[in-house]
């Protein structure tokens, strides 16, 4: 708006403009009063044909009809006559001129009687023309002086002109021009005026007339911009209308969604998702992926909680240090939980699970790594009993090897039911697994579905749902189209670009945040030189604007991070880092420039493909926009197990990777990828992690991750969201950021 | 004749071999299935993930030289043994039996409609060469052979599935869920079939026994049923037989889309999990698959052409 504004206004003034001084370049003998009728006749008769013609066509009817012109028109004349072309072309161009445009107008108008310097001259000054203050009539005053005093005329005095084009300003001047624009067209006038010896009269039309012109074009101005804030006004009540009678509806619809709530759900539903676990025997498989399913079928001992943060406890009564010990942890189970198949939880069947599941292969034992810091993981079964021992039927003792901090990690176990895993193995027991969470398992097609239907017996909150099958289905697309055909009622890893789509056909969307960070992470066995210079670290830092790709790539959703792996809210989040390296390009140039790079340097990467939420949209940003401060990427997008295998086998030449990382075990750590040269960081954590006072430990945490920011050893992008997309008869269904499923209970 | 075919088998045999030989090899410079089991997301020091990585390597037998594990394989592959699923931990054999069925049918569909709807399209395209009715061949063999079945495969999901609703955009179940995977699948076939029995068509009507059928005053459809269509039949069967296997190739990308619990669908989990017994299995049942079908080929070629046989 306010550019157009601009340019109707600055036609104008050159239009103005060019009468003038066309006016005053041909005009040295005294006008001779020319048949008006046929001249204004003439021009409007082309201008009529060219209504809707090109600007050159215009120009061409004004040009012919300027030729037929006699000889000497008036000022007024030419003045209205290129403003009339310039008005005219503007109407059969409504897109706008372009400065060539008007030049070219300006030209054919005067019939080459201005050079295209003078034309450039005009046109760029009434271009550069913008608003600004009133400028009051002394300050114009003295200007005009000024102006005219350098002048000298010959035949008027230099106070007879001043006193004119004061009173002209003065009583003319009604809108807000620059000092620029009164400027240069008093000194215009005034060049040409003494120039050529003009009379005062001369001067007077003069300024006159350039003033009405700048007058009518501010009106105009002023006109259009009134205008254009009535319809602004207008669109905008609309939409606090629209607005308003959407939260109407929204109300109506949700107090219509929860009246039915109860009945509403249906009785079996079909979730699509990317990848199936492998198994289902409880904690054996890792995988983020299969948290769907496991925490459908199994419950844990502790949890996760969503609103603090913090493990908690679940299937345990409670935990915690033995009265006056530092090493020796109590766990209490509840006494009623019950597994689908009627055993009973208890504490010798706890350790009963423990010591099946240990003596099986080193894949399935590997499963209990959560206890590594109470048994030695090279002899679990050897070294279980020391560590584990029955209290009474309902408690044990775990007993830590040495000074930790994760100790509670251990609690996030699924227990398994000792009878049944006895007798069928592990292998066995992935085709015929029981659990304690609400929903049984009915059977499953490996890489095909599962099928779950609601424990009857459960002793929570029932689900609403009755049967679950969750099916694989690898593409994204595919997914989305089977939502969209009513095939699958809730589908997981809805990609971002869908999403108002999806909402704008009733679809419901749940954006979970997760506990899972990406970050890119610098310096790796600090094998790459230039990164070694903390300078040249922070300059990756400031060259990206990573507010911007979390809003396009990650589609806003997730949580931006505070150049720290924990989100705010998290254990440890260090408020004092927010804003610590806000996008500044040229600060990042500086810093490369000090530290000897003004030139540039290429930095070798490796970089996930697909392993992590849009890693490599990501990564391809970022280094577009290090390229733009000089810094080149060497990109290696490795294969997902390729690049651990690197990572583990330390072989990765690399100075940038991408990661993903789940911190809500870590309490912040960009440790393993730091920088191995950093001593005191090492130090700082391995102090961390012996700390039993929690205050004291967050603040040690809070301290490591200013260190991280200050040395720039990471840049740290957002967590991953976890985005659900289903149908609106599924009201209330969530996500929790460990991307489990929730669904809302009877 | 049975000289011929042992000589074939053992060519065959071979063949396989140095397939799976290069598979074998291959695979290992993609990358490592014990880092899959190692878990980075957790809080772990370098020293743990390492422990950790030498323990399921040792576990999956990948400690020891490669080429004593090449050795290893042969001698388990003899016995029938192909190993343990490194992602599901049951016989790979297992895996690819369960998953078998599922691909033979929808192969056997696609193979079909690409018979029933190429070999007619190709002849009467040959019959009317010129006509409205050869371009519009050629323009779906065109498309057929350009168009890349990931994108035809979404595409007619968004069609008959979203929009129309008659199809299940993904699956196995009911008979409708065939449909849309086996029509992408058959469209390359198509494609081949028409294209390749309208030129063997038009090569057969342009011989001079048709000629002289046709002198002898012969029904025209005599002159194409009897005598055109039968000796142009030989270079089409060639054309069918030898385009089998390329269903084998598109039958990855086709299961994965449709999520079609087939023998595909199973390779491509298996490539990314690197799970190499069910990978060489896999390899080694579309490799031997694709030699039969040469080796078949060959065959009938003997059969038909008795010049062959003692070559």
């Amino acid at each position: 708006m306010g550019h157009s504004l601009l340019k109707w206004r600055s036609v104008a003034i050159v239009a103005a403009i060019a009468a003038l001084v066309f006016a005053v370049a041909c005009g040295s003998d005294e006008p001779e009063p020319a048949p008006a009728v046929d001249t204004a006749k003439l021009i409007q008769d082309a201008v009529s044909q060219a209504q809707s013609a090109s600007a050159a066509e215009i120009q061409k009817s004004v040009a012919s009809a300027m030729a037929a012109q006699p000889q000497g028109a008036s000022a007024a004349e030419i003045q209205r006559l290129v403003s009339d072309s310039v008005t005219n072309a503007i109407a059969a161009q409504p897109a706008g001129l372009t400065r060539a445009d008007v030049e070219a107008i300006v030209t054919q108008s005067t019939e080459g009687q201005l050079s295209a310097a003078d034309v450039k001259a005009i046109v760029d000054q009434s271009v550069r023309a913008l608003p600004a203050p009133e400028i009051d009539v002394n300050q114009l005053s003295s200007l005009v002086n000024t102006a005219v005093a350098d002048a000298v005329p010959e035949g008027i005095s230099a106070d007879e002109i001043s006193n004119i084009v004061q009173a002209q300003v003065s009583a003319g001047l009604s809108g807000t021009l620059t000092r620029g624009d009164i400027e240069d067209l008093v000194a215009q006038a005034v060049e040409d005026a003494v120039g050529d010896q003009l009379t005062a009269d001369q001067v007077t039309n003069i300024v006159n007339a350039s003033l009405v012109a700048t007058n009518q074009a501010i009106e105009d101005a002023a006109a259009d911009a009134a205008q254009a804030a009535a319809a602004a006004s207008a669109a905008q009540t609309a939409a606090q209308d629209a607005q308003s009678s959407a939260q109407q509806a929204v109300t109506v619809a949700q107090d219509a969604q929860a009246a039915a709530a109860a009945e509403a759900y249906p009785e079996s539903i079909t979730i699509a998702v990317g990848a199936l676990p492998a198994n289902l025997v409880a904690n054996v498989i890792p995988s983020l992926q299969s948290r769907i399913t496991s925490r459908l079928i199994y419950g844990q001992l502790a949890a996760l909680n969503d609103q603090t943060g913090q493990i908690e406890p679940e299937l345990a009564e409670s935990y915690g240090f033995v009265e006056g010990s530092t090493d020796t942890i109590e766990l209490k189970l509840k006494p009623n939980i019950m597994f689908h198949n009627g055993e009973h939880l208890d504490a010798h069947g706890l350790l009963k699970s423990y010591e099946l599941m240990m003596s099986e292969t080193a894949e399935v034992a590997w499963a209990f790594r959560g206890l590594d810091d109470y048994v030695d993981p090279a002899d679990r079964i050897g070294t279980l009993h020391d560590a584990v021992t029955v209290v009474d039927d309902y408690t044990l003792h775990f007993k830590l090897r040495h000074q930790v901090d994760r100790w509670a990690n251990a609690f996030t176990y699924m227990p398994l039911p000792p009878a049944h895993l006895e007798e069928i193995g592990p292998a066995g027991y992935s085709e015929q697994p029981v659990g304690t969470g609400p929903y049984k398992f009915v059977e499953w097609e490996r890489d095909s579905y599962i099928q779950l239907t609601r424990w009857d017996d459960y002793p929570g909150p029932k689900p609403v749902i009755k049967d679950i099958r969750i099916r694989h289905v690898p593409e994204a697309a595919v997914r989305v189209a089977g939502l969209r055909a009513g095939e699958f009622d809730l589908i997981t890893a809805t990609p971002p670009e869908n999403v108002p789509g999806l909402i704008s056909e009733g679809f419901q969307i749940f954006v979970g945040d997760s506990t899972q960070s990406m970050y890119i992470g610098f310096n790796i066995y600090g094998r790459f030189e230039p990164l070694a210079d903390v300078r040249v670290r922070q300059a990756l830092l400031y060259a990206v604007d990573m507010d911007a790709m979390y809003e396009t790539i990650a589609g806003g959703y997730g949580t931006r991070l505070q150049c720290q792996i924990v989100a705010p809210g998290g254990f440890g989040y260090n408020e004092d880092l927010v804003g610590k390296y806000d996008y500044d390009p040229e600060k990042a140039r500086e810093l490369l420039a000090e530290a000897g790079y003004a030139d540039g340097l290429t930095i070798p990467a490796s970089v996930t493909n697909a392993r992590y939420f849009r890693d490599r949209p990501l990564m391809d940003a970022i280094v577009s926009q290090w390229a733009q401060v000089g810094v080149s990427v060497d990109l290696a997008y490795l294969e997902s197990s390729e690049w651990l295998q690197q990572l583990i086998n330390q072989t990765l030449p690399d100075g940038v990777m991408n990661i993903g990382l789940n911190w809500y075990l870590a309490d912040n750590t960009t440790s393993m990828w730091g920088a191995a040269v950093d001593q005191e960081f090492f130090d700082m954590r391995a102090a961390k992690s012996t700390m039993t006072d929690t205050a004291a430990r967050e603040a040690e945490v809070k301290r490591i991750a200013a260190h991280i920011c200050d040395n720039a050893q990471a840049l740290h992008a957002y967590t991953i969201p976890s985005v659900l997309a289903f149908g609106p008869n599924m009201p209330g269904v969530t996500s929790s950021i460990s991307f489990e499923l929730k669904i809302p209970s009877e | 004749m049975t000289a011929f075919i042992v000589r074939r088998l053992l060519q065959a045999a071979l063949v396989i071999v140095g397939v799976v030989t290069l598979v074998f090899f291959l695979i290992r410079v993609s990358g490592d299935p014990a880092s899959l089991g190692v878990s980075l997301e957790e809080n772990r020091t370098q020293e743990e993930i390492e422990a950790e990585y030498r323990r399921v390597q040792k576990q999956l037998g990948l400690d020891r030289h490669i080429l004593i594990q090449y050795v290893l394989f042969w001698g388990r592959a003899a016995r029938g043994d192909f190993g343990y699923s490194f992602r599901y931990s049951i016989p790979a054999t297992q895996l690819i039996i369960d998953r078998l069925p599922n691909s033979l049918r929808l192969g056997s569909l696609a193979a079909a409609m690409g018979l029933v709807v190429g070999l007619p399209l190709g002849i009467v395209a040959a019959l009317n060469r010129g006509s409205i009715i050869d371009n519009l061949a050629t323009g779906v063999s065109v498309f057929g052979f350009v168009v890349p079945q990931f994108w035809l495969a979404i595409v007619l999901i968004i069609i008959f599935s979203v929009h129309l609703g008659w199809l299940p955009t993904s699956g196995t179940g009911s008979w409708k869920h065939i449909i849309l995977p086996a029509f992408t699948l058959s469209l390359g076939l198509v494609a081949t079939v028409a294209r390749m029995s309208r030129s063997g068509m038009l090569e057969a009507l342009s011989q001079d026994y048709v000629r002289t059928a046709r002198a002898k005053g012969l029904s025209e459809r005599l002159v194409i049923f009897r005598h055109a269509l039968r000796n142009g039949s030989i270079s089409v069967i060639t054309v069918v037989v030898s385009s089998l296997p390329q269903l084998l190739g598109t039958v990855v990308v086709v299961e994965v889309v449709f999520a079609w619990p087939g023998v595909g669908n199973l390779m491509a989990q298996a490539v990314n999990n690197r799970d190499y017994p069910v990978v060489f299995l896999d390899v080694l049942l579309f490799g031997t698959l694709t030699v039969l079908i040469f080796l078949i080929m060959d065959l009938l070629y003997a059969v038909v052409d008795p010049r062959i046989r003692h070559r």
